[in-house]
C-alpha cells in the first residue's frame, strides 16, 4: 500500500500579512474550541485511508496552527493518531510564526509530539520585515529559532522570503548570512509573489508598490541557490534547501505523486487519483462539518493526457526529475521542441530520468509548457499520425 | 402596384450621418414594423454591423406609405452603407433607384463621401433631395450646412429639409416630397422582361437569392428566365418583396423591387450588374451593368495552426459566397505555411473579413501585413503584377516597380488646411490645388500612393483635424517609384510574412521603427530572438528580445497544484495562438506590427 500524508489547516492569524493569499481569518480566536472540534469531527468522518502502519506524515499549517493553544493542537494530533494512525518515525510538522509563539510554547509543540517545525522567519532584516508588514522583528525571529532548538526541535526549517520590493541585494545577502549560521535543518526560499486579491496585488497595480523586475528577481534566486548549496544544503525543489537527509517528507509528496488527506477549511487532498477541496469559506466550513455533512467544495480527476502532464511538471521542480517510460523518452527525443531545449541546455535526460539542468531552473514554468506542449502533440500525433510536411 | 404609384430610392449620405436611422423612422411611420420589431438601426442585421454601428452591406425593404392626396405608394427603400470600403454597394444600389435621400449631418456638414455618393448619384441621373440630419443636437450648424449643400448641389437644390432622423421631425414631409419629387420609374409592362440584379446573396437552404429591379416586363413564380451575360435559363421558384424578412408573391411588375429564387447554385451564376431576361428571347438588350469592382489591398490569412488549412479554405469558400467583393486564392510562406492571398476593398473591409473568419467559423488567423498591388517592369520587358512583397522577383531582373496613385480629395475646415498638407506630404502626396467650397471649407487635392493611404491615412487626418478632415479617392494610374523590399529577418531567417515594399526614403525609418514594435511584441521566450530589417543583404536595423531570466512560480503545494496547473493550461494557450517560427513563437500582432507603429 502507498504512503499518506496528512495535511490540517489553520486559519487564524492575529492579522492579515499585505502579501498573503491563504485562507486566513482575523478576529476571530473566540472560534478555536469550536474549529478543533470541527476537525475533529471531519478527521473521524473520513474513512481509515492510512495503511496498516500509519500516516508517514502530518502536516499543520496555516495561517497560524500555534494560534491555537496547546490543548486543543494535542486534541487534534490525538485524533490523527486514533483516525488514522501515525507511523513510527513520521515526520509531523507544525508551522509557526515568530510574531505570536513564545518560548514556553515551543517545549509544548515538541512535547504534543510534533518533531518538525516550519518557523515563518521571513527575513533576518527589520527593514526586510517592515517592507514585508511584519509584525515581528529579525530578533523574534532569532529568537523564535534558538527556543525551537532548545525545545528539543532537531528539524527545524526556516521560510524566507527574497525578491521583497524596496529591498536589496545585499539585504538578501545578509539575512542568507544569519540562516547559513543557524544551520537549520531545512531553508524554503520564496520570491515574493503578488498573489491575487491581497493588499500587495492592489498596490502594485496602482504603481503604489514598485515591482521586482524579472532580472532582479532572477539575480537574487541565483545568488540564494548558490549561497545555499555551498553552504552544503541540498537545493531539491525550486523553493526547497535541505541539509543531506533532511528533506521534507511530507512535501516530496506533493511533487512526486503522493497521496494526501486535507482536513480543515480551504484543505486539498490527493486520494486514489483525485484531487479535491474544501469550503473556503470559515462558517461554511463550521456549519457543514456540525451538520454532519462533508466540507468538501470540489474536485478533479485527471484525465491520463493532463495527469502525465501533471506528473512531468511537477517532477521536474525536483531534482530527481521525472521518470520517463520508453515511449515517452523515444517521442520526446524525436520532436524539435525538445531537442531545443536539450540543445539550450534546459534539460537533460540522465537514464531514463529527465531533469532541469542549472540553467533550467529558474525558468522551469517556461520550460514545462515546452514539454507539456510536446507530450500533447505526442498523444494528438499517436490519434491520427503525424504532421503533413512544412512547405 | 400602379406603376405610377412606385417610388424607387436610396438613402445615401457619409459615414454616421444617420442613414440606417432615418430608414427605422420611415418604416414606423409607414407601419412597416410593428412595435416589437423595432430597435435602433432595425435594417443592420449582421452582428458585425450592429456591434460597429456602421452599415456594411445595402439591405432594401418595401414600404407602403398612405400619401396626402389619401392614395397608397409603395416604396422601395435602399439604405446603404457611408463608409469608402463600400461604396461600391452604392452604386449599384443606385442603378435600383430614381431618386436618392441624402443626409447631410447638421453638426458636421459636407463631408468626402457626402460629395462622392453624390457624384454617383447625379451621373446616375437620380432626383436628389437633400435633407440636413440632426437638427435636434445642440451644436447643430443647420444654416451653416444648407449653405454647403447649395454651394455644392448649386440650382438643383430647390428645398432642403431640416429632420432630426432620431426624433422624427420632419421626417413626414420628407416621405411627402418623395411622393411627389421622385418619378415613379419607367419601362414597359409589355415588353420582355428585363430586370437589374443589384445584389445576390447565398444561402445555404436556398441556394443564391437575387435582389433584383425588375425595370421592363414582369416576373412570375415558374417562368423560365435567362441571365444575360451567362445565358443560362432557370425557372422561377420563388419570386417575392422583401419586407424585414423575405415575403413571396406571385409577380413582381415593371418598377418593382423584389427577390428572386430559381435555383443558382453559386454566386459567380448570378453576377451583380447581370440582366434578367426571358428565357425565350436571348437577343433582349441588356441593361447597363456595373463597373467591376478592384480588391484595392491585399493581404496572407493564413491559419495558426497548420492542421486547420483546410477548414480556413471552406470558411472562405462560404464567405465569399456573401461576399463577392472580396478574393482569395491559395500562397505559401516558407514562414507561415499554407495560406491565401487575399483581397480588400480597403482596411476595414479587410479586418470585417478577418473578424467573420475568426467569429463565425472560429478559424485563429494570422493576417500580414495589408499592401497593394504593385506592377514589376522585368529586364526582360515582361510586366508582372505582384500583390505579395514576397514574390517580387529579385532586383537584378527589376527595370521598374510600379505602384498605384490615386487622386484624393480631402475635405477639411480652413484651420486645419496645413496640419492635413503636413500629413498628406509626410505619406508622398503632391499636391495638386485647393478648391474653397466656402469660406470656411476647402477641398485640397493630391496625388497619393495607395500604399500610403491603406495604412491609418484617415486616422491620422482625423486626429489633425479634431474629426473634421474626410477623405475620398480614386485610383489614377500606376507610376513607377523607387521602391525596394524590406526583409525582416528573426534570427537570421527571413521572415517573408512582415516583407514590405517601401520607398527607398523612407525605409530606414520604417525598419527602425518596425523592429522596436516587434521587439514590444514579440514576448521574452527559451531563447533570445534577434529581429533584423534588412534591404537585400544590408542590415539597417537590429533589436534583440531578451531570453527569460526568472520564469517559476515560487510555492506548489497541495492547494497551489490546481491552480498551477490552470496558469500553465493559460500559458499553453496562449502559445497556441502564436506561430512556431524555427524556434521562436511570434504572437499573431507581431504580424501587423507595422499597422501600430505609430502608437
Ligand atoms: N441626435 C441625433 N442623432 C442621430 C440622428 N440621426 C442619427 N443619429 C445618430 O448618429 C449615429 C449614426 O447613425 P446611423 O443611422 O447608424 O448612421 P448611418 O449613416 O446609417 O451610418 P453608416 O451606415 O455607418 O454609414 C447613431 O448614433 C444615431 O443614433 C439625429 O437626427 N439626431
Ligand atoms: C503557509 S505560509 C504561513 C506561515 C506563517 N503563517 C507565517 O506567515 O509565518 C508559509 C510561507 O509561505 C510564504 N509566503 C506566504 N505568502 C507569500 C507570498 N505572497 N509570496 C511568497 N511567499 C509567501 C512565507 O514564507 C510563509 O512563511
Ligand atoms: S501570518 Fe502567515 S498565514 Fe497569517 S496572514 Fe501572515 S503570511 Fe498569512
Ligand atoms: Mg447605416
Amino acid at each position: 500500500m502507498k504512503s499518506l500524508g496528512l495535511y490540517a489547516h489553520f486559519p487564524f492569524c492575529p492579522c492579515r500579512c499585505p502579501y498573503c493569499g491563504f485562507t486566513v481569518v482575523t478576529g476571530k480566536d473566540d472560534l478555536h474550541e469550536r474549529y478543533a472540534t470541527a476537525l475533529c469531527n471531519e478527521l473521524e468522518a473520513i474513512a481509515r485511508l492510512a495503511p496498516a502502519e500509519g500516516l508517514a506524515s502530518v502536516f499543520f499549517g496555516g495561517g497560524t496552527p500555534t494560534r491555537l493553544e496547546p490543548r486543543l493542537l494535542e486534541r487534534i494530533l490525538t485524533t490523527v493518531r486514533a483516525s488514522q494512525g501515525i507511523a513510527v518515525g513520521a515526520e509531523i510538522t507544525v508551522e509557526a510564526n515568530p510574531g505570536t509563539t513564545d518560548a514556553a510554547r515551543y517545549a509544548d509543540l515538541r512535547q504534543i509530539g510534533f518533531n518538525r517545525i516550519s518557523i515563518g522567519a521571513q527575513s533576518f532584516f527589520d527593514q526586510g520585515l517592515r517592507l514585508l508588514g511584519r509584525d515581528h522583528t529579525a530578533a523574534d525571529a532569532l529568537g523564535a529559532f534558538r527556543a525551537s532548538r532548545k525545545a528539543g526541535f532537531d528539524n527545524v526549517n526556516l521560510d524566507l522570503i527574497f525578491s521583497i520590493p524596496g529591498a536589496t541585494d545585499e539585504d538578501w545577502r545578509r539575512t542568507l548570512d544569519v540562516v547559513v549560521d543557524l544551520r537549520p535543518e531545512h531553508i524554503s526560499t520564496y520570491a515574493l509573489t503578488l498573489e491575487e486579491g491581497t493588499s500587495f496585488q492592489r498596490r502594485a497595480r496602482s504603481g503604489d508598490l514598485p515591482v521586482v523586475c524579472e532580472d532582479d528577481d532572477a539575480r537574487q534566486y541565483i545568488g540564494g541557490l548558490e549561497r545555499l548549496t555551498a553552504a552544503g544544503y541540498e537545493h531539491y525543489e525550486i523553493s526547497n534547501f535541505a541539509l543531506p537527509g533532511r528533506r521534507s517528507r511530507h512535501n516530496w509528496a506533493y511533487w512526486t505523486g503522493g497521496e494526501y488527506l486535507g482536513v480543515g477549511v480551504s484543505a486539498h487532498r490527493y486520494v486514489d487519483g483525485r484531487r479535491s477541496w474544501n469550503t473556503k469559506d470559515l462558517p461554511d466550513y463550521l456549519a457543514q462539518v456540525e451538520a454532519g455533512s462533508s466540507p468538501t467544495e470540489g474536485g478533479e480527476r485527471l484525465d491520463p493526457a493532463a495527469a502525465t502532464s501533471e506528473r512531468v511538471w511537477l517532477g521536474l521542480r525536483t531534482c530527481e526529475g521525472v521518470k520517463l517510460g520508453r515511449v515517452e523518452r523515444e517521442g520526446l527525443a524525436a520532436k524539435r521542441r525538445m531537442t531545443d531545449l536539450v540543445r539550450g541546455g534546459f534539460v537533460q535526460l540522465e537514464g531514463d530520468r529527465m531533469k532541469l539542468t542549472g540553467k533550467g531552473i529558474p525558468v522551469a514554468d517556461a520550460v514545462s509548457v515546452e514539454i507539456v506542449t510536446v507530450i500533447e502533440d505526442l498523444a494528438r500525433d499517436a490519434q491520427r499520425g503525424p504532421d503533413p510536411p512544412v512547405p | 402596384m400602379n406603376q405610377s404609384h412606385i417610388r424607387n430610392f436610396c438613402i445615401v449620405a457619409h459615414i454616421d450621418h444617420g442613414k440606417s436611422t432615418l430608414a427605422d423612422r420611415m418604416l414606423e411611420m409607414t407601419d412597416t414594423l410593428t412595435s416589437d420589431q423595432m430597435q435602433h438601426q432595425v435594417l443592420d442585421d449582421m452582428d458585425l454591423e450592429r456591434e460597429r454601428g456602421i452599415t456594411i452591406k445595402a439591405h432594401a425593404v418595401r414600404m407602403a406609405y398612405r400619401g396626402a392626396n389619401g392614395e397608397e405608394y409603395e416604396f422601395n427603400l435602399i439604405d446603404t452603407p457611408g463608409h469608402v470600403d463600400f461604396t461600391y454597394e452604392v452604386s449599384r444600389s443606385l442603378a435600383a433607384c430614381e431618386g436618392a435621400v441624402l443626409l447631410v449631418d447638421a453638426t458636421q456638414g459636407v463631408e468626402a463621401q457626402t460629395v462622392s455618393n453624390l457624384l454617383l448619384a447625379l451621373s446616375d441621373d437620380l432626383v436628389i433631395i437633400p435633407c440636413v440630419n440632426k437638427i435636434d443636437v445642440a451644436s447643430a450648424d443647420v444654416s451653416g450646412t444648407k449653405q454647403q449643400i447649395v454651394d455644392l448641389i448649386g440650382d438643383g437644390a430647390d428645398e432642403i429639409f431640416d429632420i432630426s432622423a432620431k426624433e422624427g421631425s420632419g421626417v413626414q414631409e420628407l416621405l411627402e416630397a418623395i411622393v411627389e419629387r421622385i418619378p415613379p420609374p419607367g419601362g414597359a409592362v409589355e415588353e420582355g422582361v428585363r430586370a437589374l440584379i443589384f445584389d445576390s446573396l447565398y444561402d445555404q437552404y436556398r441556394g443564391v437569392i437575387c435582389f433584383l429591379r425588375v425595370v421592363d416586363g414582369s416576373i412570375s413564380k415558374g417562368q423560365k428566365i435567362r441571365f444575360h451575360s451567362t445565358d443560362r435559363v432557370y425557372e422561377v421558384e420563388e419570386i417575392g418583396i422583401l419586407r424585414l424578412a423575405r415575403v413571396p408573391t406571385d409577380t413582381l411588375l415593371t418598377g418593382e423591387v423584389g427577390y428572386l429564387i430559381a435555383g443558382v447554385k453559386e454566386l459567380s451564376e448570378a453576377r451583380v450588374g447581370d440582366t434578367v431576361i426571358d428565357a425565350d428571347n436571348p437577343t433582349a438588350n441588356p441593361l447597363p451593368g456595373y463597373r467591376p469592382f478592384q480588391p484595392m489591398v491585399f493581404s496572407g490569412l493564413y491559419p495558426i495552426n497548420p492542421d486547420e488549412h483546410q477548414d480556413l479554405r471552406d470558411a472562405l469558400e462560404r464567405l465569399r459566397l456573401n461576399d463577392a467583393a472580396f478574393s482569395y486564392e491559395p500562397e505559401t510562406s516558407p514562414a507561415l505555411g499554407f495560406g491565401f492571398r487575399c483581397g480588400f476593398l480597403g482596411l476595414l473591409h479587410m479586418e470585417i473579413v478577418q473578424e467573420r473568419l475568426e467569429r463565425e467559423y472560429r478559424v485563429d488567423l494570422i493576417t500580414t501585413l495589408p499592401n497593394v498591388r504593385y506592377e514589376v517592369l522585368t529586364k526582360s520587358g515582361e510586366v508582372r503584377e505582384v500583390e505579395s512583397p514576397a514574390l517580387l522577383p529579385p532586383v537584378v531582373e527589376i527595370d521598374e516597380i510600379r505602384e498605384p496613385i490615386l487622386e484624393a480629395q480631402i475635405l477639411v475646415p480652413s484651420e486645419y488646411i496645413g496640419s492635413c498638407m503636413r500629413v498628406a506630404e509626410d505619406r508622398r502626396g503632391t499636391y495638386l490645388n485647393t478648391e474653397y467650397l466656402d469660406s470656411s471649407r476647402a477641398a485640397l487635392h493630391y496625388e497619393l500612393p495607395l500604399a500610403e493611404v491603406v495604412v491609418d491615412f484617415y486616422d491620422k487626418l482625423k486626429s489633425v483635424s479634431r474629426g473634421f478632415a474626410s477623405f475620398d479617392y480614386e485610383h489614377k494610374e500606376m507610376r513607377a517609384g523607387p521602391l525596394v523590399r524590406l526583409d525582416i529577418l528573426i534570427n537570421s531567417d527571413l521572415l517573408d510574412a512582415l516583407a514590405v515594399i517601401i520607398h527607398r526614403d523612407k525605409s530606414q525609418e520604417w525598419g527602425k521603427r518596425l523592429c522596436g514594435k516587434l521587439k514590444e511584441l514579440i514576448p521574452r521566450q527559451m531563447f533570445e530572438v534577434i529581429i533584423q530589417a534588412a534591404i537585400g543583404t544590408k542590415v539597417i536595423a537590429r533589436e534583440t528580445v531578451r531570453p527569460f531570466r526568472k520564469n517559476v512560480i515560487a510555492k506548489c503545494y497541495g492547494g497551489d497544484v490546481s491552480r498551477k496547473r490552470k496558469l500553465l493550461e493559460r500559458q499553453k494557450e496562449g502559445k497556441k495562438r502564436m506561430k512556431q517560427f524555427g524556434s521562436v513563437e511570434i504572437p499573431q500582432e507581431a504580424f501587423l506590427a507595422a499597422l501600430k507603429i505609430d502608437d
